[in-house]
């Protein structure tokens, strides 16, 4: 619970220490008798993984084989912006720091253990806690030695104790067997069941007498084993929270604090246990959840001195990192130095090799690393255009940064993203309202920040808004018998009365009313081009008498009443003689208008009307 | 002498040939028919009769007791008029056919429309 | 009796008169010559003398009488042309028999006298059934004479009737003429230019130039010609002008005594009177009727002209019904209702079109065939209906016959080809055909189209100086008739009006569309031309004017004089 809650605690890191998935050879676990002689191999046996490495390409943290949450990423990757824009830890108090350090080391050092120098290195502890970075990491461990000073005291007690309890039971045993002895205290009668009872009550009293006896050797022996075990537990829990801190310390990446717990610990312990119960303890009761969260604690290393090892291997390798980074630096390979830098920052966050990277160098790479983090940022949020423009600068700045994968990734996503979007429209056009929906939705989690998105999906997630206005509209214009205009706009009124049955009937016939007019328009365009004004006019005509208000038709028929003037005034004639009564006037006036265009229907209607009308009886 | 007779034969002649070639007409007494009044207003000249001359274009109906109606191309000036005429039933033996040319005698009956009352091939 | 003073004939295409200076004085029972070389005016004078051609300076007068007031009478004159004017296909009996009754009126039994007299008289009688075409040269020149003498006339002159004659009848025909000349009350003169039987002559009037070269006795002939022989006579008449040797006739003496002579009859005549039978001339419609029946007559004798006629009147229609054997095709009509579509309308229009060409073509043709070819029958009938007996014509009309009737009698002759000719073309191509209209409407145009041609035809004739002038123009007139028709061809309309009222063609064809005015085939012909159709009378009116227009032309043209 104690190391869960610590863990619970670290933001940075949730490491998954399922040791199975490296494909690295495992250390061959550690016999808890032999300190760790064998370390484990470099590359490959960092806490059985590999030495994390950073891609800002794939979005990921490996490390020990493990992919590192998304969440965590960003973390990180602030802190380590953060940690390349902050000044190297070049100030006196640092300096006085790592002299404490380094003299608390070298006093617990196994040449010169003795009780004296731990003292004194007990002594600088609280001195060193001083430093902030320090994070009171020197405190706890100043309380936890404390704690373990403590505890052998009380130990002491116990023994002292259990020496009293001892004497006592020694007492003890011999009253109660000098009491079973002397038992007997009469003669045993004969009867057998008398002497059955003088038996019965005989024990009876013997027992009475030793009872006492008895039950305070039982107590005495109690205490004493009680005591035993208060004492074992007293120094195993001592122990405990010792290798509790040292694993919380390695956890935390302080590797620096590992060694000295470590050599604190040896100090304390010098019984050579140096075996972390921690994880017999708490692996046996870790649960599947736990477990999942919080990495199998069985995988833990086994021994303190592996621990340590491995803290000193961090130690290495960090700074072989932050060699390696100076020298990717001066050459210009930016992403690599980073990638080195950041590695070697996760790792040892905390080593003074990181402390002291001067921050010329540092703001080298912080441009970079901002620029790859905000292109993790824009990838992660989606926002490819801002992550390709970031990818070009990259390109531009770091002569190793490879472009190809964010590119491809970015251009995955865009063409995936213009292809739903593509599809959205045709669902649109379609009138596929939910297909429309989902492929904008699939478009939409792909890029986001897609431009075209804004168009399509404005025009879908305002299509409610839409759908209203046109809606309006249609009925607006339809109470002025705009019918052309309503035409012109169909496109977003089909679409808003998809919905609405007697809306799209009223839709349809004036669509269609205005479809004759056009049709009539377009016929008497090709009369027209064909030099038969006249015919034009009549396909005119009859659109205008179906939909009189049209004003294309109007304008159309008053340009062809003009070039068709003597057959229209023929007809006009007609008709209006026809109003009179004047059958014989408006049936000559048709005939003219017949003579003027021969196939005209209009005519030859108003000729067969007026001939039946003349021909009555 | 002889030349003389002979000249007033030939002037009797050629006279004779003018005036009665110019006018075979049986209605020359009658009024000839301007299309154009008709049109503008047939029912001015309600009652009146007139003399029209034209070619049969087409038929527009008929009827056993009202008669046949035709459309007839009258030519006045340059302009031909087609004008609608009604042949009562009283001609109903005489064949007409599209492209012959008749005289007619033709009155103008109340509803305004030409009646035929006389008609002869021309 | 006969008396010339100072005769001159003068023409205007000749500067020279043809006769100058005639001064003759001739009586009756006299035979006299005159003589002359040739073109010295003997003809002319004889011509003069007849009446024939007018003189233009002097007198002439017969029995005291000026025969410019007072013409001879046709009985009284007898003319014998050179060349004779018979007709060869009649006998010289019927020669005698026609010319006897065109100029007397005779009975029947009269004319059988006459003519068996006069036969006698010029030897004629064993030839009287003898057709004049076979005739020779010389008994010609005697069946001449005997026609003039059918009238018994005062005055016989003939005119070279000796010409060309061989000797014998040559001397025949002098004696005859001496012998005619024995009459009395009769002068005879003749024109020749033989001068082989002076003898025989009473007087000898010598011409030359025109002018009287010598008018006495011929025995005095040579010695005032200072010849020996009478053939010397027109050398000598050469040596000198024709104006001198009529000055010298003039100065000579008058001692010939004819003159006396003629003065004394001429008085005798005029006191007494002539006691010689009038007889009239007959009648206009006798001699129409006598013409008539002679024409008949000739034309059945004219073999050639018989089948002609038959062969046209038999094959011209025909020819017509063949292009319209199965009759006239079923007309097709037009849709009337004004509401079938414009193609169709016009498709039908082209249908139409195409069948009015067919068949309107068809009947406008028919029509105009059949007047075309009545046209040409009427122009054959008459062409040569004048030129062709111009000569006994002019000699008849000499005669005393009046040109009226020998219209009249050629005009009844002709009328009854007309009547065959269009009756046959009708009935025939109408039952062939079956054509439709009236019967009567049609047969009109039809006779006086040819009869109208005829008439013209015989106007040209008696307008024309040879058959081959009168042919040709009547062919011409012909040919003329159909494209100045309009049938074919619409005149220009200002030309038409001028020109259709004289193609009579146009009018025929007119006339007759009219009787099918109630039937399609009108609407048709109407629809394919444009010339404007004249109605049924004013056809007939036209035709009819035609009709007395060349009626009245020949009546004109055989009035006139003309002597070949």
């Amino acid at each position: 619970m104690k190391l869960g809650f610590f863990l619970a605690g670290l933001v940075v890191i949730t490491v998954d220490l399922g040791f199975a998935q490296s494909p690295a050879a495992l250390p061959p676990p550690a016999d808890p008798t032999t300190p760790a002689a064998t370390p484990p191999p470099v590359r490959k046996g960092f806490l059985g993984g590999d030495v994390p490495s950073f891609d800002p390409g794939s979005e990921v943290m490996t490390w020990d084989g493990k992919i590192w949450n998304i969440q965590d990423q960003r973390v990180f990757r602030a802190r380590f912006e953060k940690y390349l824009n902050a000044e190297e830890e070049t100030g006196a108090d640092a300096k006085k720091y790592r002299e404490q350090f380094k003299a608390m080391l070298d006093l617990l050092s196994p040449a010169k253990m003795s009780k004296e120098s731990f003292r004194k290195a007990w002594a600088i502890l609280p001195q060193a806690s001083v430093y902030e970075p320090d994070a009171e990491l020197c405190n706890s461990l100043d309380d936890a030695i404390f704690g373990v000073l403590l505890a052998q005291q009380e130990v002491t007690k116990i023994d002292d104790q259990n020496r009293n309890l001892a004497k006592r039971k020694d007492t003890l045993e011999w009253n109660s067997r000098f009491a079973a002895d002397s038992s007997l205290l009469g003669p045993v009668p004969k009867n057998p069941v008398a002497a059955e009872q003088w038996n019965r009550e005989q024990n009876l009293k013997r027992d009475m007498k030793m009872q006492p006896l008895l039950t305070e050797l039982g107590e005495v022996n109690a205490s004493i084993a009680g005591n035993r075990v208060k004492k074992e537990a007293l120094r195993l829990q001592a122990k405990l929270e010792f290798q509790i801190l040292i694993t919380q310390l390695f956890l935390q990446r302080r590797f620096e604090h590992v060694l000295l717990a470590n050599r604190f610990y040896r100090a304390l312990f010098g019984d050579g246990d140096n075996q972390l119960r921690v994880t017999d303890d708490y692996a046996a009761n870790q649960s599947a959840k736990n477990k999942e969260s919080f990495g199998d604690l069985a995988k833990l290393p086994k021994t303190l001195g592996q621990l340590d090892a491995l803290a000193n291997e961090a130690i290495r390798d960090v700074r072989e990192g932050v060699e390696s980074f100076s020298f990717l630096l001066e050459k210009g390979e930016l992403k690599s130095a980073s990638e080195r830098l950041s590695e070697a920052f996760a790792v040892g966050e905390y080593l003074p090799e990181i402390r002291l990277l001067p921050r010329g160098k540092k703001r080298e790479v912080l441009e970079f690393t901002r620029k790859s983090n905000q292109l993790l940022s824009a990838l992660e949020v989606k926002d490819y255009e801002r992550a390709a423009a970031l990818v070009r600068e990259l390109e531009a700045s770091s002569k190793d940064f490879d472009s190809a994968k964010p590119m491809a990734a970015i251009e995955t996503a865009r063409t995936v993203s213009a292809l739903h979007l593509a599809k959205a429209r045709a669902a649109a056009t379609s009138g596929d309202r939910a297909g429309l929906e989902s492929e904008l939705r699939t478009a939409t989690e792909i890029w986001p920040r897609n431009p075209a998105l804004a168009e399509v999906s404005g025009a879908i997630f305002t299509q409610a808004d839409v759908q209203q206005q046109a809606l309006n509209d249609f009925e607006r214009l339809y109470a002025q018998k705009n019918y052309r205009q309503i035409y012109e706009d169909k496109v977003r009124f089909i679409a808003a009365s998809a919905l609405s049955p007697e809306k799209q009937d009223r839709l349809k016939k004036v669509l269609d009313q205005v479809q004759l007019a056009e049709a009539a328009l377009l016929r008497a365009a090709e009369l027209a081009k064909r030099g038969d004004a006249a015919g034009a006019w009549e396909s005119v005509e009859k659109g205008f008498s179906d939909y009189p208000d049209d004003p294309k038709l109007n304008q159309a028929r008053a340009d062809f009443t003009t070039q068709a003037a003597e057959f229209v005034r023929s007809l006009r004639l007609a008709q209006e003689m026809e109003r009179k009564q004047q059958w014989g006037s408006a049936l000559a006036w048709y005939l003219k208008a017949q003579q003027d265009y021969p196939s005209s229907e209009i005519a030859q209607e108003g000729i067969s009307r007026l001939g039946a009308q003349i021909l009555r009886p | 002498m002889g030349l003389v007779l002979a000249s007033v034969f030939v002037l009797l002649g050629v006279s004779g040939v003018f005036l009665f070639q110019k006018d075979g007409n049986p209605y020359r007494t009658v009024e000839r028919l301007k299309p154009a009044d008709y049109l503008e207003n047939g029912n001015s000249l309600r009652g009146n009769t007139y003399q029209l001359e034209g070619i049969i274009a087409s038929s527009l109906g008929s009827n056993p007791e009202k008669g046949r109606l035709f459309s007839l191309r009258a030519a006045h000036g340059e302009k031909e008029w087609p004008l609608p005429i009604l042949v009562p039933p009283g001609f109903r033996d005489v064949n007409l056919q599209k492209g012959q040319r008749y005289r007619l005698k033709v009155k103008v009956n109340e509803g305004g429309l030409l009646e035929v009352e006389e008609m002869t091939k021309s | 009796m006969l008396s010339l003073e100072n005769v001159e004939l003068a023409v205007p295409s000749s500067e020279v008169p043809l006769l100058s200076g005639i001064t003759l004085h001739l009586p009756g029972s006299h035979f006299g010559a005159i003589v002359g070389p040739s073109g010295c005016g003997k003809s002319t004078l004889l011509k003069t003398v007849a009446g024939i051609l007018p003189h233009t300076g002097g007198t002439i007068h017969w029995r005291g009488r000026n025969l410019d007031e007072q013409d001879l009478d046709p009985y009284e004159l007898g003319y014998v042309p050179q060349f004779t004017c018979t007709q060869p296909r009649l006998t010289v009996g019927e020669n005698l028999q026609y010319a006897a009754r065109l100029r007397r009126t005779y009975t029947a039994r009269q004319v059988q006298e006459v003519v068996q007299a006069v036969e006698e008289e010029t030897g004629l009688s064993d030839l009287h059934d003898r057709r004049a075409g076979v005739l020779s040269g010389g008994q010609l020149r005697r069946l001449g004479l005997a026609m003039e003498l059918t009238t018994n006339p005062s005055l016989l002159l003939a005119d070279e009737v000796t010409s060309g004659l061989d000797p014998k009848s040559e001397e025949e025909i002098t004696a005859l003429l001496a012998s005619l000349a024995g009459q009395p009350g009769r002068l005879v003169l003749l024109v020749t230019h033989s001068l082989r039987f002076l003898d025989q002559y009473d007087s000898v009037t010598v011409l030359t130039g025109g002018r009287l070269a010598y008018g006495a006795h011929p025995s005095g002939l040579m010695s005032y010609f200072n010849v020996a022989s009478p053939e010397e006579i027109y050398p000598a008449l050469a040596e000198r002008a024709p104006s001198d040797w009529a000055e010298e006739w003039i100065s000579s003496p008058a001692e010939l005594g004819f003159e006396v002579e003629a003065r004394v009859e001429d008085w005798v005549i005029q006191t007494q009177g002539v006691n010689e039978e009038k007889t009239s001339v007959p009648g206009f419609w006798s001699q129409a009727f006598i013409w008539f029946c002679r024409r008949w007559k000739l034309f059945w004798r004219d073999r050639t002209q018989v089948i002609l006629q038959f062969a046209l009147l038999l094959i011209f229609p025909v020819v017509v019904t063949l292009f319209a054997y199965q009759g006239l095709p079923a007309v097709r009509n037009m849709t009337m209702s004004p509401d079938t579509d414009v193609v169709q309308q016009l498709r039908e229009t082209l249908d139409f079109t195409v069948q009015s060409s067919r068949i309107g073509t068809l009947v406008s043709g028919l029509a105009m065939f059949q007047v075309i070819l009545l046209a040409l029958m009427g122009s054959n009938n008459s062409a040569r209906e004048v030129v062709g007996d111009r000569g006994i014509l002019e000699k008849e009309k000499l005669a005393g016959l009046r040109p009226g009737a020998a219209l009249v009698g050629m005009t009844a002759f002709l009328s009854l080809l007309v009547l065959v000719q269009s009756a046959w073309m009708t009935l025939f191509v109408r039952a062939v055909c079956q054509f439709p209209g009236d019967l009567v409407g049609q047969f009109l145009p039809f006779a006086l189209i040819t009869a109208a041609m005829t008439s013209l035809c015989l106007a040209i004739s008696s307008w024309s100086s040879t058959s081959e002038q009168a042919s040709l123009g009547s062919l011409y007139l012909v040919g003329f008739q159909l494209p100045l028709s309009g049938a074919i061809l619409a005149l220009p309309e200002f030309l038409g009006t001028v020109i259709r009222p004289v193609i009579s063609a146009y009018w025929a064809w007119s006339g007759y569309l009219q009787t099918l005015r109630d039937t399609r085939f009108y609407d048709l012909v109407r629809a394919i031309t444009e010339t404007p159709m004249a109605g049924s009378q004013i056809a007939i009116w036209i035709l009819a004017l035609h009709l007395g227009f060349g009626l009245f032309l020949a009546h004109l043209g055989i009035r006139r004089s003309d002597w070949r």
